[in-house]
């Protein structure tokens, strides 16, 4: 099955999706019944594209920047209107306002991280690479007991390819911060202290290593060397997470990750390094062995795929405000008000899709079938 | 083979002076590269000093395959019937049929050179061989031999080069190679009776992974013998590398041999080595004569023992096989959803070094219980979600998609999880 041949059907909206957490395929296509148009249209411009894909991606990460930014305002100005709001005016203005925080979520977001991502498109162009690899393998004559860990290994190096996602890039940079630490002695001293720490179970040990952590954390955060500089640049995303979570956890997280994984990190770092050429060689290799066709579409699917890993981690970066946005000040506020309309309600954890799947049970009828009514108009950022 | 003469029978007496092609023909025996090496190998170490270690230096190319020991050396009359089939001063040991020098020589090149010399000598004897030229003039009866004087007296040993080679030497044979001779020469490597050396890289001994403890086992059956230890390890890629590396007056014989075993195991397999003794083995060094009653004896009693000692795991749950390898460990639900500083902290301490992450989906900010797990086992997610992004990169077995885990796996349960097949069992 060729790309330009590729059955309709993969481009259609897809009935289910594997990391549906959420169940936001049965939501949003009931809720929001233009993203289907929206995503099959999307789908045939972009599914053999692999710049188009990208181009699309940043407008849409973009998207959610700015229309996150136009919500928060909105919701600003709200509160600042409405000083003395009763609870059920405050309970409708936050249904309306997931309602608009889960369009632009689910025409800008969900398409890219999971209709795209780990849809069927995704898992066509995955199981492609993965045959190709395979093929690739096996005219090189590699004998029969050595076959299968080869394909994985090739697999496993094509599907990663030389991105470095949130995870990886983490680790990563927890090395480049431990050899900066490194470079001072007192520095160097302190984190040996402290992985001698780790390495024990006690609570005290454990207080103990937080007070020396927290030596580089302000080093990190108040610091005006070079040095500071470099590692609080390093550490921006746990120095995010912190903010809006209000404590050093995720700092302390990172750094003794950093610390109990020191020799990992480098060699992880060796691995990626190597990857640019190893990929470089397999593209190589493959360019003699597969026919001009062939060549054509093993590149195009592990550069979609690789399209496909890389914006998931590109959209994940909304994160950072969006989440904080909804359990905060979205079900933060709602669990205040529900918790004392209807003592069924209880608190839990929730995602983005909480309202549809939890508060809708909870909440008055009138706002009930404001969450279940379809809005049927296509998304824009000027009309969200 | 006299036998009577009848009256109508002549008696003649017939030349059965072995056609010359049998020097090209006794290197088509099947080998691959890692055994012909392996024969050689095995002649340098049988030619070590008594309690000395021995050095073998072994230099594989495209071109050349060079293997040099710092053994005792040949003297000239042992150096001068190095060449003829079937000679050999090894009664009663591996090397006794006299062929392996010659077969794997011929088996990797159309043309070798012996140089041997011995301590206290200042002679080196050096033999030719070369394919063409032995089967234009060669004689059975006048093989070349040079004797060259005015050699170092400290030094004995001996150097094999094979030129014109007949088998492609590329990267991936190389590996195998290594692998191969990390496994075969394992037991004089680890016992400090030799050091071999591979294009310049020292050999380690290759040391299976075992879950638990290694069993002794001594068992006796008639004349023969089988003493050593077996235990278990979780398959590997290669569904078939488990089972036996089988010895004979301590020299390896067979490699992964299934000798008493089912041949269908499954995750967790038998692995082990055996010392055997009263069966006889083929010429080649490669397998023991199966059609020997010893050998039925030994696979007898070995059945026995071990027919109750093949585990049948089962199967709790199958999923995308999202990051390869195999690893067994206690299972940890990690919850990366429900909200609160003081929950991340609370879950992420669950997970020690190597436990399995048993969680919905994973989350970025739980990077450090990610990366003190053995493995991670998803509800959900598919080939790109990032669990299966973060397991590869990390480099640890994983299965998403499961649907299940959170609910049919429990907190501290052993589970091993087949990253390779998608599947985890109850360990």
């Amino acid at each position: 099955m060729k790309p330009n041949h590729m059955n309709d059907h993969l481009l259609k909206f897809p009935q289910t999706l594997p990391n549906d957490i959420e169940d936001f395929i049965h939501f949003y296509p009931n809720k929001f019944p233009a993203i289907i148009k929206e995503y099959e249209t999307l789908a045939r411009k972009c599914f053999q594209d692999p710049i188009g894909f990208m181009k699309m991606g940043d407008r849409h990460y973009q998207d959610v920047v700015k229309g996150f930014k136009k919500l928060a305002a909105e919701r600003e100005a709200w509160y600042q209107a409405h000083p003395k709001a009763s609870d059920l005016d405050e309970l409708t203005f936050l249904v309306e306002f997931d309602g608009r925080l889960n369009k632009l979520f689910a025409f800008r977001f969900w398409i890219v991280n999971y209709l795209f991502a780990d849809g069927p498109i995704h898992e066509y162009y995955v199981d492609r690479l993965k045959q190709y690899a395979r093929r690739l393998i096996e005219v090189e004559g590699v004998e029969i007991h050595d076959y299968e860990s080869r394909a994985i290994a090739l697999q496993r190096d094509l599907m990663q390819g030389e991105y470095a996602d949130l995870y990886l890039q983490d680790a990563l940079n927890c090395e480049a911060t431990i050899a900066l630490l490194r470079q001072d002695k007192k520095t160097g001293k302190l984190l040996d202290e402290i992985g001698i720490l780790i390495s024990k179970k006690d609570a005290k040990d454990k207080e103990l290593s937080k007070k020396k952590l927290d030596l580089i954390i302000n080093l990190a955060r108040h610091g005006q060397s070079a040095m500071a500089k470099k590692i609080k640049d390093h550490l921006h995303h746990a120095f995010a997470q912190a903010e809006w979570r209000e404590t050093d956890l995720p700092l302390y997280n990172t750094l003794t990750q950093a610390i109990e994984f020191e020799e990992e990190n480098i060699r992880l770092r060796q691995r990626q390094d190597e990857l640019h050429e190893k990929i470089r060689q397999i593209l190589i290799r493959a360019k003699k062995i597969f026919k001009t066709a062939e060549f054509k579409e093993f590149v195009l699917c592990y550069q979609m795929a690789g399209c496909f890993a890389k914006y998931k981690d590109v959209m994940g970066q909304a994160d950072d405000v969006l989440i904080p946005m909804w359990n905060k000040n979205i079900f933060g506020r709602m669990f205040d008000i529900v918790l004392k309309m209807n003592p069924d309600c209880y608190r839990r954890g929730l995602g983005p899709g909480g309202m549809f799947y939890f508060f809708v049970w909870f909440l008055p009828d009138e706002l009930k079938a404001k969450v279940m009514t379809p809005d049927k108009k296509s998304f824009s950022l000027k009309s969200l | 083979m006299k036998h009577k003469i009848q009256k109508n029978e002549t008696k003649k007496l017939i030349d059965i002076t072995p056609h010359k092609s049998l020097l090209l023909k006794v290197g088509q025996t099947g080998y691959n590269l890692q055994e012909a090496i392996s024969e050689l190998v095995d002649n340098s170490i049988d030619a070590r000093f008594p309690n000395k270690k021995i050095n073998i230096d072994l230099k594989v190319s495209s071109d050349v395959i060079q293997i040099s020991d710092d053994g005792i050396g040949m003297n000239e009359e042992t150096a001068a019937k190095s060449i003829r089939l079937g000679f050999s001063n090894k009664k009663g040991q591996l090397g006794e049929f006299g062929l392996g020098l010659k077969t794997a020589s011929t088996f990797l090149g159309h043309h070798f050179t012996i140089v041997t010399s011995q301590k206290e000598s200042t002679d080196e004897f050096v033999v030719t061989y070369d394919e063409d030229e032995w089967m234009t003039d060669g004689d059975w009866n006048k093989y070349p031999f040079t004797i060259r004087h005015g050699r170092e007296k400290s030094f004995s040993g001996t150097t094999v080069i094979i030129e014109k080679l007949k088998i492609d030497i590329n990267q991936n044979i190389l590996e195998r190679l290594q692998q191969e001779l990390s496994v075969r020469f394992g037991p004089f490597i680890k016992n400090k009776i030799l050091n071999l050396t591979i294009n310049g890289k020292l050999a380690e001994a290759f040391e299976p992974k075992i879950i638990g403890k290694r069993n002794k086992i001594n068992l006796k059956v008639g004349k023969q013998a089988i003493t050593g230890w077996w235990g278990y390890q979780l398959r590997g890629l290669n569904r078939d590398y488990f089972g036996f590396n089988t010895f004979r007056r301590g020299r390896l014989v067979t490699t992964y041999d299934k000798i008493g075993l089912n041949p269908n195991q499954e995750i967790k397999q038998i692995i082990g080595e055996l010392e055997i003794s009263g069966v006889p083995i083929s010429h080649d060094k490669k397998n023991w004569q199966k059609g020997t009653s010893s050998y039925k004896a030994v696979y007898e009693a070995l059945r026995k023992y071990f027919v109750d000692k093949e585990p049948r795991l089962k199967k709790i749950l199958s999923g995308f096989c999202a990051s390869a390898g195999i690893v067994e460990g206690v299972a940890r639900q990690v919850n990366m959803f429900s909200h609160g500083i003081k929950h991340m902290e609370q879950e992420i301490a669950k997970v020690n070094k190597g436990d399995i992450i048993v969680t919905a989906m994973t989350r970025p900010h739980f990077l450090l219980a990610i990366r003190r797990a053995g493995a991670i086992v998803t509800d959900l997610g598919g080939n790109l979600c990032h669990a299966a992004i973060v397991a590869r990169e990390f480099n640890i077995p994983a299965v998403v998609g499961t649907q299940s885990a959170t609910s049919v796996i429990q907190d501290g349960q052993r589970i091993i999880v087949d990253g390779n097949d998608g599947i985890i069992y109850e360990a």
